[in-house]
């Protein structure tokens, strides 16, 4: 039976105040609603063009954050930004993870030549740069968000897979797998039912750092010209289209998006970081 | 030995039961010819030092074997036959008539789980309603002595201390009402109290209930005080079959008789414990006919010519051909 111990902890033993990790927190959902809200808080269209007011700087009247090149509202366009910015680095990490757990999952629970197999097949994506496998697919399909988005989902697939996978062998090695295979509960059960909740905290450590790696990269993508096609817009072509303007003395319409890039990607270092770290602390204790 | 004179009533008969590892050309001999029989509602004890295949046989009767392991003989349990039995089988052996409880509860569970969700899974495997598992399992938690139950399904493994732990894997085992328990040394990891309330427990359930129960330990007064008869495994083999009785007080197989010296005792005439000399053998690497021969005083050559038939000596039967001759 467990003892609360709150009731006598003293003031020197409470945990030093985790603020970096609010301010992630707080930082990954202001961007998160400013996704879903955008056209509630935007003070324009993201597309419409004001040439009248082109290259305006921060506060101007209607234009909190200025204007691009072209007249357009830096900031309506990163709100609206932060959806595709958002979205397609998720559904990277979803679908990594989904090939990654099932790979890994397969290869720990079948061992031998699956094992062998599965693993240097990881290895081989793994030795592959993402980003190059990402224009390759480009270039065959075409540029636009499911293409990168399922390319870097390969590429991130082996660390994922690796992950589980040995995590599933260390775990499964452990006497309760076996347990439930004595309570008559077949391998398939037990590998996904009492292995994968076992590993679940690691898989979300790792997930929440693939998904910063993959907003970059994306934006890296999109900064190329090979992702997000205009008039459609994200945090990386828009900072692709607003480079010229640096030079004219115009640094916001780059520097806006550049920031909640910076921002958000920081922000997932400092949680997943803090994830993993507790997942740390735990199996020191156990 | 009286394994053979198996009756209709029992949970689980191993009649020569054989196994070995390792590659056809050189095989690694695991188990020698094991014969037990457990009744129902009867404990029987199987002890023996650490290797000498008491886990091998309790897990056997599963129909869990070392991967590549070879198997011949018998093993029913709870009316089916283990071995060679196909997978549906076994699941429907091992989900509906017997359960095993194991040496470290805390390993047995897996940690990331509720303790209701322990115990209703395998209900709700079986098709049994999500309130009606609920309510069994808290019925089932009241049965083995856990406070407040309604709370204690809502909590993790480590929120529970070794005890009542073991106390949740139990009811865990109790609860597709088995016909038979396999407990491997499960007290080993509690401390002496719990250990205590743990064999009070099981022991009035498998008199409740009329579950049969093997009970394996390296504990001979606990094998002594609980089980109704106990088998006495060395290197692989059954060297004695005795009753609970008599397992202290009237050891026949020199091999017995040393344990019983070696075992520290609080009261009684026994002396200080004489540790049994050289070391535990496995069947491997057992010398030939009577295995316990290169660490017993009272062996000669006869010893050697072949493994010694059982013969009846008391209340006991022997794998001995001098048994009691070694003095306690």
């Amino acid at each position: 039976m467990t003892v609360d111990l709150t009731a006598v902890r003293g003031r020197s033993f409470r945990a030093r105040r985790p603020w970096g990790l609010w301010a992630a927190v707080a930082f990954l959902a202001a961007a998160a609603l400013a996704g879903l809200c955008a056209p509630l808080v935007a003070p324009q269209a993201p597309g419409a063009t004001d040439l009248m007011n082109s290259l305006a700087p921060p506060g101007t009247p209607g234009h909190p954050l200025g204007t691009d090149s072209t007249g357009r509202d830096v900031l309506s366009r990163v709100l609206y930004g932060a959806r595709l910015s958002l979205l397609a680095p998720l559904g990277v990490v979803l679908l990594a993870s989904l090939l990654g757990i099932t790979l890994g999952l397969t290869a720990a629970r079948l061992g031998g030549w699956a094992d062998i197999v599965v693993s240097r097949g990881m290895d081989v994506v793994f030795a592959f740069p993402g980003l190059l496998l990402a224009m390759l697919v480009v270039a065959v399909f075409g540029p636009g968000v499911v293409a990168p988005v399922c390319a870097l989902a390969v590429s991130y697939t082996p660390f994922i897979g690796r992950l589980v996978r040995n995590a599933a062998v260390q775990e499964g090695a452990r006497p309760y797998p076996e347990a439930y295979r004595v309570m008559g509960f077949g391998g398939l059960w037990v590998t996904v039912r009492h292995l994968l909740p076992n590993i679940a905290p690691m898989l979300i450590a790792q997930g929440t750092l693939s998904f910063g790696y993959a907003l970059v990269d994306l934006a890296a993508l999109s900064y190329l010209g090979l992702g997000v096609r205009p008039p459609a817009a994200d945090w990386g072509s828009m900072i692709s289209q607003s480079q010229s303007a640096i030079l004219q003395g115009a640094p916001w319409g780059a520097l806006v998006p550049g920031l909640a890039v910076l921002g958000t990607v920081v922000s997932l270092i400092v949680v997943g970081g803090h994830i993993g770290g507790s997942i740390v602390k735990k199996g020191e204790r156990t | 030995m009286s394994a053979a004179e198996h009756g209709p009533d029992d949970v689980l008969t191993v009649r020569g039961l054989r196994m070995e590892a390792g590659p056809p050309g050189s095989p690694v001999p695991l188990l020698d010819g094991v014969d037990l029989r457990v009744g129902r509602g009867e404990t029987v004890g199987l002890v023996g030092e650490s290797g000498s295949g008491k886990s091998l046989t309790a897990r056997a009767a599963l129909g869990l074997f070392p991967a590549g392991a070879r198997v011949s003989g018998a093993v029913t349990a709870a009316g089916t036959e283990v071995i060679g039995a196909d997978r549906a089988a076994l699941r429907g052996l091992r989900r509906h008539r017997v359960s095993m409880v194991f040496q470290d509860p805390r390993a047995a569970v897996n940690p990331v789980r509720r303790v209701g969700d322990h115990l209703t899974e395998a209900l709700r495997a079986r098709g049994v309603p999500r309130r009606e598992a609920r309510d069994r399992a808290l019925d089932l938690l009241e049965r083995v002595g856990i406070r407040d139950p309604r709370t204690a399904v809502r909590r993790f493994p480590h929120e529970f201390s070794g005890g009542m732990l073991q106390r949740v894997v139990i009811a865990g085992a109790l609860s597709t009402g088995p016909d038979l328990i396999l407990a491997d040394e499960p007290t080993t990891a509690l401390d002496v109290t719990t250990q205590a309330e743990v064999i009070a427990l099981l022991d009035s359930l498998r008199r409740e209930r009329g579950t049969g129960m093997l009970f394996v330990t390296h504990d001979l007064d606990l094998a002594a005080a609980i089980c109704d008869r106990v088998h006495v495994m060395y290197a692989g083999r059954i060297v004695e079959e005795t009753t609970g009785a008599e397992l202290l007080s009237a050891p026949a197989h020199p091999y017995t008789r040393a344990l019983v010296a070696a075992s520290p005792s609080l009261h009684g005439d026994r002396g200080a414990p004489v540790p049994v000399a050289g070391r535990p053998r496995s069947l491997a690497e057992a010398p030939s006919g009577c295995s316990f021969r290169d660490r017993c005083p009272a062996a000669d050559d006869a010893c050697a010519a072949a493994v010694p038939a059982v013969r009846r000596h008391g209340g006991a039967a022997v794998a001995c051909l001098r048994p009691a001759a070694v003095a306690l």
